[in-house]
């Protein structure tokens, strides 16, 4: 066993942290230096004992760590699938409870951060008798990983690496351009498109519970820009799934216009949920409608910037966490709109600039 | 000239654009895939010959848009970079081994390449039936074989009025049958006026096509051989 387990400490524990460096380094800013260090324990707690209170905020709490958990399954699998890990693909020589344990423990220890924030939030609940949301805590992060090394179990063990037997969606009409990206999602990524919108409507309606005293269009927009940057995985493979199988497209005769309008009417398709969401939930459609305008903003910009050198995992996710931050504080000075359009701009000026001089990693191929 | 070009049958031209390449030149990782000082290609039937690796596919892809490089393609007066629409409008390209998204039908893009193509139904249902995949072309491309993907490729590059129809590769994967309505669809393809370029390494298949001129890939660049 040690010796796989130094196996797994390379390939799979070392790999994560090392590529994912940047974004944990600036979730531990926000979370631990933003803050004054005198009142930081306060701060922390009187955060945990929010989020206890609110079953709203907890499931929102538990949407970020599920997000997470999948970005983690992704990058295993990811390992999996390169050549020079194919020593992992021998684990399946292992009894299942065996490796089953195997995949919790390595799953355990690149969760760790998060494992060790709840901790201290169970021990919150439980001091403070609030046992429903510490038990659902526990069970939450004990469901989390267990479904992770299943997860992983089936992975290694099959052929076939999709576990979820969900009936396909398949529409007779015809499919314009547009449709071809939904049906991706709705065909080979629906636990991840679906787990998207739950954690994209929570986003919304947590911060549309916040108590104010007159109406404010502005916390939907705040949720829904925690929900629009949680689309990041969705942005990825949609990128992944043009330079796979949408690059014969790049042949035929569409505008580079035309390109971009059809890769815009994908994402308002994709965000139109949180748009009614938004409007059920009280706000005025055309302040909804500025809200779903920034979310398509925001990720055509992302998507834009990722043609300009071939398809790179750790950067797109830096210019995410940027975009995020800037869009934030964009929306708490009330220039959503200006800023919605000036991104909308840039992004277009981006794509045009370069969509043409693209080519992916693996062109010769 | 060679045999092949002895053949030559010259049909009616329609359109008679030139397929031009200017200092053409295509690095990867610093490194030289392909380059070209100048290549005019007339009308007719071209045959792409090289080695493996010698730079025919790219050079396809690179005759149709598909990858970036430096240097200029026109076809007649239109530029691949200045007028990538009018020019993409004349010029389609069916690759060695397609690769199309699975969960769509062989159905979605074959109405998607009308639709951008301008084509109309007529044209793809006739090449539907020429092809044989009526009987398949409705179901999700990931239930096909290769043989079935490529055919619907040939299909999918044939639709529309393009000039020039770069095929890479066309006979590998294909059964018997198929290659003969292949070279047939060549054949009457090339009497409407239309130009091919295609590579291959199987002779016995192009003895059947009236052969414009031969190139050449190798070392890194694209002659004329006659």
């Amino acid at each position: 066993m040690p010796a796989l387990l130094k196996i797994i400490h390379k390939i799979w524990i070392q790999k994560f942290y090392e590529r994912h460096a940047v974004l944990l380094g600036l979730v531990f800013y926000v979370m631990f230096f933003l803050v004054n260090s005198g009142e930081i324990i306060d701060f922390h707690f009187n955060l945990i004992v929010a989020v206890l209170s609110s079953f709203k905020l907890l499931l929102l709490i538990f949407g970020i760590w599920f997000l997470y958990q999948i970005k983690m399954i992704f990058f295993f699998e990811e390992c999996l699938s390169l050549p020079q890990n194919i020593i992992l693909k021998k684990f399946e020589l292992l009894s299942r409870s065996n490796q089953f344990r195997l995949y919790a423990y390595a799953l355990l220890l690149a969760y760790m951060p998060v494992f060790i924030y709840s901790s201290v939030m169970i021990v919150i609940a439980f001091r403070y008798r609030l046992f429903l949301a510490g038990l659902s805590i526990v069970g939450f992060q004990a469901g989390i990983i267990s479904l992770g090394a299943w997860r992983l179990l089936h992975t290694i063990n099959s052929c076939t690496p999709s576990i979820f037997k969900i009936p396909s969606f398949r529409w007779k009409l015809i499919k314009p351009f547009p449709l071809f990206y939904i049906d991706l999602l709705v065909n080979r990524f629906k636990i991840t498109f679906l787990l998207t919108k739950i954690f994209s409507v929570l986003g919304i309606l947590g911060f549309m519970q916040l108590p104010v005293d007159h109406y404010e269009p502005r916390l939907a927009w705040l949720g829904f820009t925690f929900g629009f940057s949680g689309h990041y995985v969705i942005l990825y493979e949609w990128r992944k799934f043009e330079d796979r199988n949408l690059f014969f497209s790049r042949a035929l005769p569409l505008a580079i216009h035309s390109r971009f309008v059809m890769l815009g009417i994908a994402y308002a398709l994709l965000l139109l949920p949180e748009w009614g969401v938004m409007i059920a939930q009280g706000l005025g459609i055309y302040d909804a409608t500025v809200g779903w305008l920034m979310g398509i903003s925001f990720l055509l910009f992302i998507h834009g910037s990722s043609y300009r050198s071939a398809l790179d995992n750790e950067q797109l996710m830096q210019n995410m966490l940027w975009l995020f931050l800037i869009t934030f504080l964009m929306v708490l000075s009330q220039l959503s709109l200006p800023f919605s359009l000036l991104l909308l701009a840039v992004a277009a000026w981006r794509f045009r600039k370069n969509f043409d001089g693209y080519q992916p990693a693996d062109f010769l191929a | 000239m060679c045999w092949q070009c002895a053949q030559l049958n010259r049909p009616r031209y329609v359109r008679a654009l030139m397929l031009s390449f200017q200092q053409i030149k295509k690095e990867y990782n610093n490194q030289l895939i392909l380059q070209i000082d100048a290549l005019k290609i007339d009308r007719g039937i071209h045959w792409l010959q090289g080695m493996n690796g010698s730079g025919k596919s790219t050079f396809m892809k690179i005759a149709c848009g598909m990858i970036p490089f430096e240097g200029n393609v026109t076809l007649g007066n239109f530029n691949l970079k200045k007028n990538s629409v009018s020019f993409k409008q004349r010029i389609s390209f069916a690759e060695a081994e397609p690769v199309y998204p699975e969960f769509l039908s062989g159905n979605d893009l074959i109405r998607f390449y009308n639709a951008v193509r301008k084509s109309d139904k007529k044209n793809s249902d006739e090449l539907i039936a020429r092809f044989g995949i009526g009987t398949y072309y409705k179901n999700p491309i990931g239930t096909y074989s290769s043989g079935m993907t490529k055919k619907l490729s040939l299909v999918l590059a044939f639709i529309g009025s393009t000039d020039f129809i770069l095929l890479d590769e066309p006979f590998v994967t294909l059964d018997t049958a198929t290659l003969e309505i292949l070279t047939a669809t060549i054949h009457d393809y090339h009497q409407q006026g239309r130009s091919f370029i295609f590579s291959s390494h199987q002779a016995q298949e192009i003895e059947h096509l009236p052969i414009t001129s031969r190139l050449l890939a190798e070392n890194q660049t694209i002659c004329r051989l006659c």
